[in-house]
């Protein structure tokens, strides 16, 4: 019966403590009546051991069924939690840059990239943390959430006008951040090296702020939102409008780069990136206007 | 594509509500666990301990079945049957299962409107 023995302290490890003995004392009573017949019929007690507790399974499927839940987080509510996760990922990243753009500019901080990465991944992982810790403690305390039983039917009257892409809408997002952070300052991709611009960059500081900041904003609430309607896809057209025109301003100026750096680097002018950058930044923000445009010339 | 395993998580989906019927109305009668597996088994419903055992807990725990521990055959044993309100609750099972079995031979027919 060693084997039986063996067998029933797995399973013991893996049970709730209310109910244990109970339930070993069951399954004990069981296998060794199973035993019993096996050995009457002229199995070995070895054997029959060996046959009864293979068709019962492995400890950790017989413990399992025995628990009043099998997951973390359910089916009912899961839709919900990915929902609320990437929303509060998302949410918690572009809070991380607006404070990084407001804040650290007045204590005269820059950070590299580097940095930026890390602090977002460190603030994605505490974000999904806190968000997995709050689902389970719905799911193990029995409660609902109250929003799916306030649905209110006639509220869908302001319906979308097409689901928003998360993925896409996220990585605009992401870009116009850390766009921003070099922009205003903020982040330095190179310590040691100096930046020599055309007047139309310091022109045009403030109006590419507002266009690109407008556009952070749009985004963040559409990913908080999920969907666009019909005034955030005519804003959405505005916005890449405002920024072809801002970037046909500087294509038509005189927009010379030039990075200056230690002795070993020189001077290296940097209008070959600058303009294939443009090009990119135009035909993306082209795309996304036909995006925009498509659904509205197709409901009218 | 449809394949084995999609079958079996059918039938396992399919069973389980019944397996529940076919519970309550063997524990009309009181069994001790292994013998309960083997009456239904008998009756051709093969359910292994892995599952018949928590199951009749869980119905334990709602109130549908009573047990008591008492020794037979010089073995403690856990005897298990059908509460009062495992009979109420059966009878509604059995109403709503007529009702299926009703719903599912009309379509098999064709005669569904």
């Amino acid at each position: 019966m060693i084997l039986i023995d063996n067998y029933l302290t797995q399973v013991s490890q893996l049970l709730p403590e209310k109910g244990r003995d109970d339930i070993l004392a069951e399954l004990r009573q069981s296998l060794e009546e199973q035993v019993q017949a096996r050995t009457e019929s002229g199995d070995s007690a070895r054997e029959a051991s060996i046959a009864a507790l293979s068709k019962l399974g492995h400890p950790i499927k017989v413990a399992a069924a025995y628990q009043p839940n099998q997951y973390l987080i359910g089916p009912g509510i899961y839709p919900a939690y990915r929902y609320m996760l990437l929303r509060v990922i998302v949410g918690l990243m572009a809070l991380h840059l607006i404070l990084a753009l407001f804040v650290l500019p007045s204590l005269e901080v820059t950070v590299s990239f580097g940095d930026v990465v890390s602090h977002q991944l460190s603030l994605l992982g505490w974000g999904a943390f806190f968000v997995t810790l709050g689902f389970v403690v719905v799911e193990y305390s029995g409660e609902k959430l109250r929003f799916f039983e306030r649905f209110n039917a006639a509220s869908l009257q302001q319906a979308s006008t097409r689901p928003l892409e998360f993925g896409d809408t996220a990585w605009n997002l992401i870009i116009e951040g850390v766009f921003l952070l070099w922009w205003n300052g903020v982040l330095v991709l190179a310590h040691d090296a100096t930046v020599t611009a055309a007047p139309i960059w310091e022109q045009l500081h403030w109006p590419v702020n507002f266009v690109v900041g407008a556009m952070f904003l749009l985004h963040l609430w559409l990913i908080l939102r999920g969907y666009w309607m019909r005034r955030s896809l005519y804003l959405e057209i505005l916005l890449n409008l405002a920024g072809l025109s801002t970037l046909t301003l500087i294509a038509t100026a005189d927009h010379e780069l030039l990075l200056s750096g230690n002795d070993m680097l020189g001077s290296i002018p940097l209008n070959k990136i600058v303009n294939g950058a443009m090009i990119v930044i135009a035909l993306t923000l082209l795309w996304d206007t036909r995006k925009a445009l498509l659904p509205l010339l197709n409901r009218e | 594509m449809f394949t084995d395993e999609y079958l079996g998580r059918m039938r396992l989906e399919l069973r389980r509500g019944m397996v529940i019927i076919a519970v309550l109305l063997q524990l009309r009668t009181e069994h001790y666990g292994y013998a309960l597996r083997q009456a239904l088994e008998a009756r051709g419903l093969d359910i292994d301990e892995g599952t018949l055992y928590p199951l009749i807990r869980r119905l334990e725990f709602q109130g549908l079945l009573t047990s008591e521990w008492r020794e037979e055959d010089r073995r403690n044993k856990r005897f298990y049957a059908i509460s009062t309100e495992g009979r109420a609750a059966l009878k509604q099972l059995l109403t709503e299962w007529d009702a299926l079995e009703t719903s599912i031979n009309s379509l098999r027919s064709g005669k569904a409107s």
